[in-house]
This record gives C-alpha cells, sequence and structure tokens, in this order.
C-alpha cells in the first residue's frame, strides 16, 4: 500500500483559498461556541420558569467591573493588532501582553465574584440559580484561559522574531502573524463579547 | 513556481518545509492525509462495532434464557457472570455500551469520519482537507475517546450502566450502593463523550470549510455528489447540536463532582433525604435530546448520501429529483432541531406544546419520504447491476421505509404515550438508524475499498454478508413491533408472568441475532483478507464501477496530494448517466458539442 510521490505545481495548493478556509473554521467554531452558552442559558430559563426553588437576586456589582474589564481587554488588543499592522512591534508586543494581563484581572474579578455570592448565601452548592452562574462563568472564563495561553504564545513567537526573523527584525510585517493576529482578534473579541452577554442576561434574568 | 513533492502542510506555510521525511510514524500512524485519517476511523469504527455487537450478544442470551446459565460468559466475563449467568449491574452495563459505542463510535465516528474524509477532497477535486493538521486531531481525540471508554471496562465498579442517555437522577450522583456503574464508570463516560464532541467538532469545522472553500474549478454547488452534500449537512448538525450534550453533561459533572443540584431535588436514599435542592431531571432531557434527535441525522445523513451515489451509479441513471434531494436533507436538518421533544412525551409536558412537537415531528416525514421516493425512481427502470454496493444501497432503502413508518406512529403524541419506552420503540430505531446506517455504511465500504485500498472485496462474501445481515436483521428487529406492551430495559422477563407469552419470540429474536453476527464475521474476514490479498485494482481499469465522480480519476494509490499535476476541472454534474449516448460522462469530461450542462 505504498502510496505515491506525487509531483505538482504549488500554486495549485492555492494558499489563500485556504487561509480563507481557516477563517471560516473559526468562526463555524465560534459559532459552536455560542451554541453551547445559548443552550446554556436556555436550560436556566426552563428551570427558571418551572418556578421550583429558584432563588432571585440583586446580580454581585463586581461582575459589573468585570464587563469594564473584557471591555478594555478588547480595546487593547484592538490597539495591539493596529500598532502591528503600523510596524511598531515593540509596542505591539507591550500591548499585546497588556491585553492578556487584563484579561487575567478579568479572570480575578470573576473569582471575586463568587466570592461576593458566597456571601450572599449562595455558594456554588445552594440555590440552583447561583449555580447557574458558577457553571456559565466557569466555562466562559475556560474559553478566556484559551484566549490568554494562545496570546502569550504569540507574543513569545514575536518576541524571538524580533531579531532573526526574516521580516520583523528589517522592519516588515510577517504575513502568517497578521493572519493569525486577524483571527485571534476574532476570537478576542467573540469571548469579552460573550461575557457581556452573559452579564446581561443574569442582570435581566434576576432582577 | 517551485515544483514540491506530495506532502505539504498547508497550515505552517510559514516553515516551507518543503521535504517532510515521510517515516512509517507520519504515514500510517500520524498521517495528515486525509486518505489515511480515513482509514482509521473506518479501522476504528470497526473494532468497535465488534465489541459493540458482542456486547448484544450478551444480553440477549439473558433475554432469551433467563434462567439458564452459560459457563462461557463467566470464563469471558468473570465476575460479572458468576456462575454463568450476567449479574443485573452488568446487563444494564452491557446495553448502556451498546448503545455508547453504536451511536456515537460506529454510526458517528466510524461513518462520517470515514466517509467525510475519505470522500470530501477526493470528489470534489482537492489536495487535502482545509487543515490537514486539525483534522489529525479530530481522529486523535476520537482515539482518546475510545480509550476513556475502553478501559472502563476493566474498572472495579465496571462501565457506566445507566443507559446510553445517561439520564439523571440515576447517572446524578456518584453514589455506588445505588447502582455500581455511576461511580467512576460513568465518569469515564462523560471524559470520553467530552473527548468525543472535541474531536468530532475539529473534524466537522474542517469538512464544512473544506467543501465551502476548496473546490476544484468548475465544481459548483450544484455540481457536487450528493454524498458531499449530505457530509456537509451532517458536519452542520454536529456543529450546532453536540455544544448541547457537553453542556448536559458539564451540568451533571458539576451536580456529581461538585454537588451542585442542577438536576436533583429531594433525592431519598434509603430513607436518607440527601442534600440536593430544587433542581429538575427535565433540564438533562431537554438538552440531551437537542443533541439526540439531530444525532441520529447526524447518523443517516452520510448513509442516505452514499446510497443516493451508490444507486445512481449501479443503475446507470441520473439520479432523480437531485434538487429536491438536497432541499429535502436541508429541510429535515432545519425541522430536526424543533424535533427532541417527542422523546419526552411522556414527562407530562403540556398537551399544547406536545401538539407542536407532534406536527413538527410528522412534518419532517415529507422530506423523508421525498428521498424514499427519489431513490426508487433512481432505480426504476435502470440498468441495474446488483454489486454488493448496489445490495446494500437497495436493502437501506427497503429499512428507511420500513423504520421510517413507524416513526410516524411514535411521532403522534396520542400512540407514542402508550408505546413510549416499549419494544416497539426498540424496534423503531434499530431498523431506522441501527441496522440502516450500517447497511449504508458497508454500500460506502463495498463500494470505495477499491478507491481506499487498490484491491477488491470478494463479492461472493459480499452477497452472504449481504443476505445474512437483511435477513437476519428483520429476524431481530421486525418481531419487536408486537411486544408494543413490554417495556424495554427489563433484565429478567421470566420475573413478569404477563409477558410470558413473549418467551419463544425473545429465542427466536436472540438466535437471529446470531445469525447477523455471523454474517459480519464473514464481512470482517473478507475486508481484512482482501486489504492484503484481495483482487488487485489495475491501472488500465481505474473506475471499475463506471461512475462520473473525480475520485476514480486518480490512479491506484494516490499519494498525499489525490492528483498528479493539475487538480482536474469539473464540467458536468456527476449525474451524466446513460446520457450523450455514452453510459458513462465523467465529471471532468468537457461537453460535447451542442451539449447542455445539466
Ligand atoms: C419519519 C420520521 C421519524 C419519526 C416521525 C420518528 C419519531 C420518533 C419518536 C416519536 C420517537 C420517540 C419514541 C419514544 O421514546 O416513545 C423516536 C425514537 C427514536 N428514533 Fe425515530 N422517528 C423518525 C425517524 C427516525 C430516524 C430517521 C432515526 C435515525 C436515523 C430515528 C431514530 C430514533 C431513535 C434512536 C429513537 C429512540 C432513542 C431512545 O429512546 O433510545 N428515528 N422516533
Ligand atoms: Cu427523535
Amino acid at each position: 500500500m505504498a502510496s505515491a510521490v506525487l509531483t505538482y505545481n504549488k500554486n495549485n495548493n492555492n494558499l489563500s483559498k485556504n487561509r480563507i478556509a481557516l477563517k471560516m473554521m473559526l468562526y463555524i467554531g465560534m459559532a459552536s461556541i455560542t451554541m453551547f452558552f445559548a443552550v446554556t442559558t436556555s436550560a436556566l430559563l426552563v428551570k427558571k420558569a418551572d418556578g421550583l426553588n429558584w432563588a432571585q437576586f440583586p446580580l454581585p456589582n463586581i461582575f459589573a467591573l468585570s464587563s469594564l474589564v473584557a471591555v478594555l481587554s478588547s480595546l487593547a488588543f484592538y490597539f495591539s493588532r493596529r500598532l502591528y499592522l503600523q510596524a511598531k512591534f515593540k509596542a505591539f508586543r507591550a500591548v499585546l501582553a497588556l491585553s492578556a494581563i487584563i484579561s487575567i484581572v478579568f479572570l480575578f474579578s470573576q473569582f471575586m465574584g463568587f466570592k461576593a455570592l458566597e456571601a450572599m448565601g449562595l455558594p456554588l452548592t445552594g440555590n440552583v440559580s447561583g449555580s447557574f452562574i458558577y457553571f456559565l462563568a466557569i466555562t466562559h472564563g475556560v474559553h478566556i484561559v484559551v484566549g490568554v495561553v494562545v496570546v502569550f504564545f504569540m507574543w513569545w513567537k514575536s518576541y524571538r522574531a524580533r531579531l532573526n526573523n526574516a521580516f520583523e527584525a528589517q522592519g516588515k510585517l510577517n504575513p502568517n502573524r497578521v493572519v493569525a493576529l486577524e483571527l485571534l482578534t476574532s476570537y478576542w473579541h467573540f469571548v469579552n463579547g460573550l461575557w457581556l452577554y452573559l452579564f446581561l442576561f443574569f442582570y435581566f434574568i434576576y432582577q | 513556481m517551485s515544483e514540491v513533492t506530495a506532502h505539504h502542510d498547508l497550515e505552517h506555510g510559514a516553515h516551507h518545509d518543503d521535504h517532510h521525511e515521510s517515516s512509517w510514524l507520519t504515514t500510517y500512524i500520524f498521517s495528515q492525509d486525509h486518505k489515511m485519517i480515513a482509514k482509521q476511523f473506518l479501522v476504528t469504527g470497526i473494532f468497535w462495532a465488534f465489541i459493540g455487537g458482542l456486547l448484544s450478544l450478551f444480553f440477549r442470551l439473558q433475554l432469551a434464557w433467563p434462567n439458564e446459565t452459560f459457563p462461557i460468559l463467566e470464563s469471558l466475563l468473570g465476575s460479572w457472570a458468576e456462575g454463568g449467568k450476567l449479574s443485573n449491574e452488568f446487563y444494564y452495563a452491557l446495553v448502556t455500551m451498546h448503545g455508547t459505542i453504536l451511536v456515537f463510535f460506529v454510526l458517528t465516528a466510524g461513518l462520517s469520519g470515514t466517509f467525510a474524509n475519505f470522500l470530501i477532497p477526493l470528489q470534489i477535486g482537492a489536495r487535502d482537507m482545509a487543515s490537514p493538521l486539525m483534522n489529525m486531531l479530530s481522529y486523535w481525540f476520537f482515539f482518546a475517546a475510545s480509550v476513556v471508554l475502553f478501559l472502563s471496562f476493566f474498572i472495579q465498579t465496571g462501565p457506566a450502566s445507566g443507559g446510553w442517555t445517561a439520564y439523571p437522577p440515576l447517572n446524578g450522583m456518584r453514589d455506588i450502593a445505588i447502582n455500581k456503574g455511576s461511580g467512576l464508570g460513568f465518569d469515564m463516560w462523560i471524559g470520553s463523550m467530552t473527548l468525543f464532541i472535541v474531536g468530532s467538532t475539529l473534524g466537522s469545522l474542517n469538512y464544512v470549510a473544506t467543501v465551502i472553500n476548496m473546490r476544484t474549478k468548475g465544481m459548483s454547488f450544484t455540481k457536487m455528489p450528493l454524498v458531499i452534500w449530505a457530509l456537509m449537512f451532517t458536519a452542520v448538525l454536529g456543529i450546532l447540536a453536540f455544544p448541547a450534550l457537553l453542556a448536559a453533561c458539564g451540568l451533571l459533572e458539576f451536580d456529581r463532582l461538585l454537588g451542585t443540584s442542577f438536576y436533583l431535588n429531594n433525592i431519598v436514599i434509603n430513607g436518607d433525604l440527601q442534600a440536593y435542592k430544587g433542581g429538575s431531571p427535565l433540564i438533562f432531557q431537554h438538552l440531551f435530546w437537542f443533541l439526540g434527535h439531530p444525532e441520529v441525522y447526524i447518523i443517516i445523513f452520510p448513509a442516505m448520501g452514499i446510497v443516493s451515489e451508490v444507486l445512481s451509479v449501479h443503475a446507470k441513471k441520473p439520479v432523480f429529483g437531485y434538487k429536491a434531494m438536497i432541499l429535502s436533507l436541508g429541510a429535515i436538518l432545519v425541522i430536526g432541531f424543533f424535533v427532541w421533544a417527542h422523546h419526552m412525551f411522556v414527562t407530562g409536558m403540556s398537551p399544547t406544546i406536545g401538539k407542536v412537537f407532534v406536527i413538527f415531528t410528522l412534518l419532517i416525514a415529507i422530506p423523508s419520504a421525498i428521498k424514499v421516493f427519489n431513490w426508487i425512481t433512481t432505480i426504476w427502470r435502470g440498468n441495474l447491476r446488483f454489486t454488493p454496493p448496489m445490495m446494500f444501497a437497495i436493502g437501506f432503502v427497503s429499512l428507511f421505509i420500513s423504520g421510517g413508518i413507524t416513526g410516524i406512529h411514535l411521532g403522534n403524541s396520542t400512540i407514542d404515550i402508550q408505546l413510549h419506552d416499549s419494544y416497539f420503540v426498540v424496534g423503531h430505531f434499530h431498523i431506522v438508524m441501527g441496522v440502516a446506517a450500517f447497511f449504508g455504511m458497508w454500500a460506502g465500504v463495498y463500494q470505495w475499498f477499491p478507491k481506499m485500498f487498490g484491491r477488491f472485496m470478494n463479492p461472493t462474501l459480499g452477497y452472504i454478508h449481504f443476505w445474512g445481515s437483511i435477513i437476519g436483521g428483520y429476524m431481530v428487529f421486525f418481531p419487536m413491533h408486537f411486544m408494543a406492551g413490554v417495556p424495554r430495559r427489563y433484565y429478567a422477563f421470566d420475573q413478569f408472568q404477563s409477558f410470558n407469552n413473549f418467551t419463544d419470540v425473545n429465542v427466536f429474536m436472540t438466535l437471529a441475532a446470531f445469525l447477523v453476527f455471523a454474517a459480519q464475521i464473514v464481512f470482517l474476514i473478507n475486508f481484512f483478507y482482501s486489504m492484503f490479498k484481495g483482487k488487485e485494482m489495475t491501472e488500465d481499469n481505474l473506475n471499475p464501477w463506471g461512475a462520473n465522480t473525480l475520485e476514480w480519476t486518480t490512479s491506484v494509490h494516490p499519494g498525499h496530494g489525490n492528483w498528479e499535476g493539475d487538480l482536474p476541472e469539473v464540467h458536468r454534474w456527476p449525474y451524466d448517466y446513460s446520457t450523450n449516448g455514452k453510459e458513462i460522462n465523467p465529471q471532468n469530461m468537457p461537453l460535447g458539442e451542442g451539449e447542455e450542462a445539466h
């Protein structure tokens, strides 16, 4: 079953086709993630509607702060990409790292939100209405963690490329980094936006 | 213009490592060639089908002869069958694992994993998937899921045993005093499902992006083979539906490991009230069936696509109603998301809501019937060649009709309230999904085996396999419709006098199950023997079935990249059979003078 070694024109691979495909994969993946939160928040609504043992409570303020932090993180990412496209690589790296750090602050603020819920008598294992917040915030947080890891990876790669790379070291943009940044930007805004959705959802459902 | 050799990882355009050393490891194990990944899915699927089928024989023995002992069971299963009799706990583990394995590992991963990987690039004229790396990861996630589930057979408390639908509260607590299978075995089930969902999603993203973006010149959407449409829709279903199962499992593990009460309320165990309060097990059912119903289409779509292809090729007739076939797949895809509660008619839902779900459920019978009509009209007065793939494709149509009709009974809530959780349901879904999807898969295996391995399977053994499967399959599942008053998931029917008149039927079905299994052994022998020793395909007969699609324009053993030189260009739809004065008109053949594209 040895397979033949083929020769073919490399241009036939059509790398630009491929790049569009990658972007599409990311968008479809985001649709899948959206379904996860859509069905889970629907489940919450169904549970709430059965009226059995459902606590209503004001959402701890710290979650509003989380939302602000999420917006800041997105803003930082937006600027870091712009800096890269302007070939200001050093500033790009600094702001890129900043956006990841802001997202770590975001995770911390979520944790503080859990503490606040606990102080209100709503620990994780307490009333189901509270448990849903933990569940949604934690599963959302996992997506943030993934994003942060990828951002640090990108930071590391562009840091290493600052001297011994054909592109950045000569003040030129690396086309692969441009694509990667474009993809990552979409993801980053998407997961931060996802929190805003969850926040508004909680805000209106729990009042 | 630089010429490169074979393996060019499109994902890492940056690296420009033009010389991938292809070692044994990268060719057969960590391959990124879609054709090898397809074979990996197929062989893994066949492995699981064997295990899953074997488990069913064990519990069929128990159903037929609840009083007898079978010493061989003790030697095979040890303490699970002490004295040669299945323990009740292991009986439930067997049915649970049988369902899980066949639904997810065989008929989802084994079926669409194999054929989406194999056929999409070859039939749309692409070098490979959009992301070969993610494609490889998709298989390895599935493999990891397989390992976890397999290992769960060997832990002390045994594998999950609370049903393939994993309902709480039974599965909502790690209390092994209630049910051994709710312990570690079930956590492994969840872990395995999670890995499975990740792998399946990675695969599906790739399939959709590849079909949309990587088609060769001339391959417009309306020139695409129906099986490609079916596989793409399958992927869309998976992308949108599997998150619901992930959410269901996530909430379940929170209940189990962290003590939340999403699904649990006022549980009393041995007189002790547990701390859980305020949850609702119905939420699990909603989430589960929001996946569960689309899942049955994830299983049947690839089979439908394969059958459309095979019928047309071996009848040498254009597919009847090509666009209607695509539209009905699309309609099933959409409506399929609005019928899930037909699995929950007896949960005390309001009759109004029940009615809505009845209407949507019955609505879905329309596109299903359109497809059946079109298959029959496709082969009507065709020049039929009863090759093994054709036999299985025709068998599929028969089974899909038989099982679809009982679906319409079940879709009426008034009737379903009587039939729910009875053997009637087991009969329905095994015929329409279980056996039918297997027939689609076999049709595909016999059809594309020469393209996969460069050799033919033995047709005589193929016919034995076919007749054993269709006769045996009907013999196992048709009688179940007469057991509409007998509940499913009972361990020992001799405990209930009212079911005594089904004793002989149960024996009959068990014997038939052995017949079906024997036919599968024939298939296994044929498959593995032919892989190495079958009749070889030769370069002067590259298109043995006389098909129009592009995969048959490659060489006997196409390398990574599929086509030497330029990609083929497409000029016509795939179903120009017996038109134009010729039996076949391959898609890459330019239109004749005065000839109009379909
Ligand atoms: C004409 C279309 C169909 C209709 C109206 C229909 C209707 C139903 C209904 C109402 C049930 C619930 C029965 C109960 O539990 O009381 C059911 C069960 C089931 N159906 Fe169908 N069905 C149809 C086609 C299919 C197809 C095409 C498949 C798979 C390929 C399928 C697979 C299943 C499965 C797996 C179950 C049972 C799951 C379980 O409880 O373990 N059905 N069907
Ligand atoms: Cu259903």
